[in-house]
């Protein structure tokens, strides 16, 4: 697919004039003075900071107790920490930011699951500005020309464009740049279009002097490398090295076309990583530190970097492996939205049985099947109502969340948060619930009351705001 | 400055720009009704206007006006009532405005960018239409570069694949 022809189809899209003279009447009759400015709507709104914040912290926990094994023994409660079972306070919440997850130990081998991986070729220009071919996308070679950020600043992009670059397919046929174009932060690319470029390649140009030769690594017919899991369930695990001048490797998703509809759940602060069970190795096979650890989204991944030691100068990364991973599908923000419900607030001391679906997707099933109030506490309960049951349990057991399997999840949670209509952000209570069978009940506390307490306010939300999943395995990555 | 001349300066500043976040509105709200669209379009140059923001170049401007549309698109598409709910092929904002015979293979195209990802949809508009570069739209996005190499060339193939109808 042309750029041209994508570009052309795309600019053919255009305002109606209606709109067109309303914008311009807006334009010529505004007047700053006269205009009582609006609080604009903020990208993130302080609940949902509140929100993402607990999300993080519950997620820390997640990831730390995991690692232990202990998962069903530890639970965050927000206002206190970490409690056990019995309600005992085990990490207080303000300690919580201190967990240092990479202290705790893992298994030091994993077999090998085998599979390539190699992302990028890189060749340098012994010149002002280094020249990289960094991509094949689809029938087209991108080369770009990155300006040398101590050249000097006289030279500007366009003194870089090599006007007469070709490439030179293995059959001696060459091939001219279809467009060149150049960018204002100092690249240039060539697009060059051809079917087939999955192969070595010879650049050559008078203005670079020695002739380029450049190996497309290409796994597939893809262009790029990854390893997939489960290859058939919508997730995709992508461990690239993706920098020459220092290690880092990448865990991205994609959204398979076969996807069991899993990957669309993402949105962009919805990855986590335990970075305890990414292991590296060199090429004699000998362990790697990695010094440190860049929490992910999923546009930015999960990177984990590796200092610059004799032992790894950037090429000795031989293979990574990983044997967990805790993805937290972050149900706001996605074309799913934050799943949701608005219920009454019962009466004190009243019980409502209803069954009320939550969420349905991705394989789980979060449902609730009743709900009451104890003066400002309001319960929600799973599987049963049996109040008179879980009375001694109240705070730590389990909603129910039936879960398929179909995803590769070896356990999971849902995050539920709850929040009063009409009151301000902070009225809001959250917990993250393990997914299991059971006949349980969850009591929600409100970080903030409005006055009147639950009296004063007629309806409550009771959404899913994310989902976790500890998948395990073993997966191998070699290049 | 003359009020006269502000307005002048104002008008061409919406004449560049209007293109350029409609299609962007379009890109990110497909499907929605036309009026939502329209409200995103109106909103980005309000804040604008509101902003009483000078650029140091067209570039400047032309990516501060792409940011805020993406953050205005975010903010509409977070209100499920204004969400997609047209198939694509009722939405009148989406004919064009080409009667000529390659109409019909450029409404294609359009319809299949359309139904790609919302992360391929982005970059491959950016890239294609803006004429940015990967690295200049890792910028705009908040993205790394990786990444959005990673989704232009997987959104064309999955364009390519689907417009040569192989894609299963």
């Amino acid at each position: 697919m042309k750029v041209d022809k994508i570009k052309k189809a795309i600019s053919e899209l255009t305002p109606s004039e209606e709109l067109s003279e309303r914008i311009m009447d807006m334009a010529a009759s505004y007047e700053k003075s006269a205009v009582i400015t609006e609080q604009p709507i903020r990208t993130v709104r302080p609940g949902r900071m509140l929100k993402l914040a607990a999300i993080a912290a519950a997620l820390v926990i997640l990831m730390a107790v995991s690692v232990y094994g202990i998962v069903n023994r530890l639970f965050y409660l927000p206002g206190a920490g970490l409690v056990d079972e019995d309600g005992m306070l085990v990490i207080r919440e303000d300690d919580i930011g201190d967990l240092d997850i990479t202290a705790y130990k893992t298994p030091e081998e994993y077999e090998l699951g085998g599979f390539v991986i190699e992302s990028v070729t890189y060749t340098e220009y012994n010149g002002l500005a280094s020249f990289t071919i960094w991509s094949h996308m689809g029938d087209e070679l991108m080369a770009s020309y990155q300006k040398d950020s101590y050249g000097n600043p006289k030279v500007t992009v366009a003194d870089h464009v090599i006007e007469d670059l070709k490439i030179i397919l293995p059959d001696g046929s060459s091939l001219a740049p279809e467009s060149v174009r150049s960018s204002s932060s100092g690249s240039i690319v060539y697009n060059f279009a051809a079917e087939k470029l999955n192969t070595k390649l010879t650049l050559v140009s008078e203005g670079l002097g020695a002739e380029l030769k450049v190996e497309l690594g290409l796994v597939e017919d893809v262009g790029y490398s990854y390893m997939e899991y489960p290859t058939d369930k919508g997730i995709t695990l992508i461990m690239s090295p993706a920098n020459e001048e220092f290690s880092e490797f990448s865990v991205d998703f994609i959204d398979n076309t076969i996807s069991d509809g899993f990957a669309e759940y993402i949105s962009e602060s919805a990855l986590s990583f335990n970075t305890a069970g990414v292991l590296l190795y060199d090429s004699n096979n000998k362990r790697i530190p990695w010094s440190s650890f860049h929490g992910g989204t999923k546009d930015r991944g999960v990177n984990i970097s590796i200092a610059q030691t004799p032992s790894d100068n950037g090429y000795d990364i031989k293979k990574a492996s990983a044997n967990r991973l805790i993805i937290n599908y972050f149900l706001q923000n996605t074309n799913h939205g934050d799943p949701d419900v608005l219920l009454d607030i019962p009466a004190d001391g009243e019980y409502i049985c209803k069954e009320i679906e939550i969420f349905t997707g991705a394989g789980f099933d979060a449902k609730i099947t009743g709900y009451s109030r104890e003066g400002n506490q309001l319960k929600i309960y799973a599987n049963g109502f049996q109040p008179d049951k879980n009375d001694f349990s109240i705070r730590f057991n389990y909603i129910g969340i039936p879960y398929n399997g179909s995803n590769g999840c070896t356990s999971a949670y849902v995050f539920y948060t709850l929040s009063l209509k009409d009151a301000d952000y902070f009225s809001i209570g959250n917990e993250w619930v393990q997914a299991q069978d059971g006949s349980l009940c969850r009591t929600f506390d409100f970080s903030k009351m409005p006055e009147g307490g639950l009296d004063s306010v007629e309806q409550f939300y009771l959404s899913a705001s994310a989902i976790a999943c500890i998948f395990e395995g073993n997966w191998t990555v070699n290049y | 400055m003359a009020e006269n001349d502000i307005i002048k300066r104002r008008h061409e500043t919406v004449e560049r720009m209007l293109p350029t976040v409609w299609r962007l509105c379009v890109m990110r709200l497909a499907g929605a009704e036309s009026s939502n669209i329209e409200d995103a379009v109106q909103e980005v140059f309000l804040r604008w206007l509101e902003s009483g923001r000078h650029f140091d170049s067209a570039e400047h401007e032309k990516a501060w006006f792409i940011r805020v549309a993406c953050n205005v698109c975010t903010d509409i598409y977070r209100d499920r009532s204004r969400r997609a709910a047209i198939p694509l092929e009722e939405c009148e904002y989406l004919m064009g405005s080409n009667t000529a015979e390659d109409a019909a293979s450029e409404h294609e195209i359009i319809r299949e960018v359309l139904a790609l990802p919302t992360a391929y949809r982005d970059v491959i508009y950016l890239y294609c239409v803006e004429g940015y570069d990967t690295n200049e739209i890792a910028g705009i996005l908040g993205r790394k570069p990786n990444t959005v190499r990673r989704e232009l060339a997987r959104g064309r193939k999955k364009l390519q694949a689907k417009l040569k109808g192989e894609e299963k």
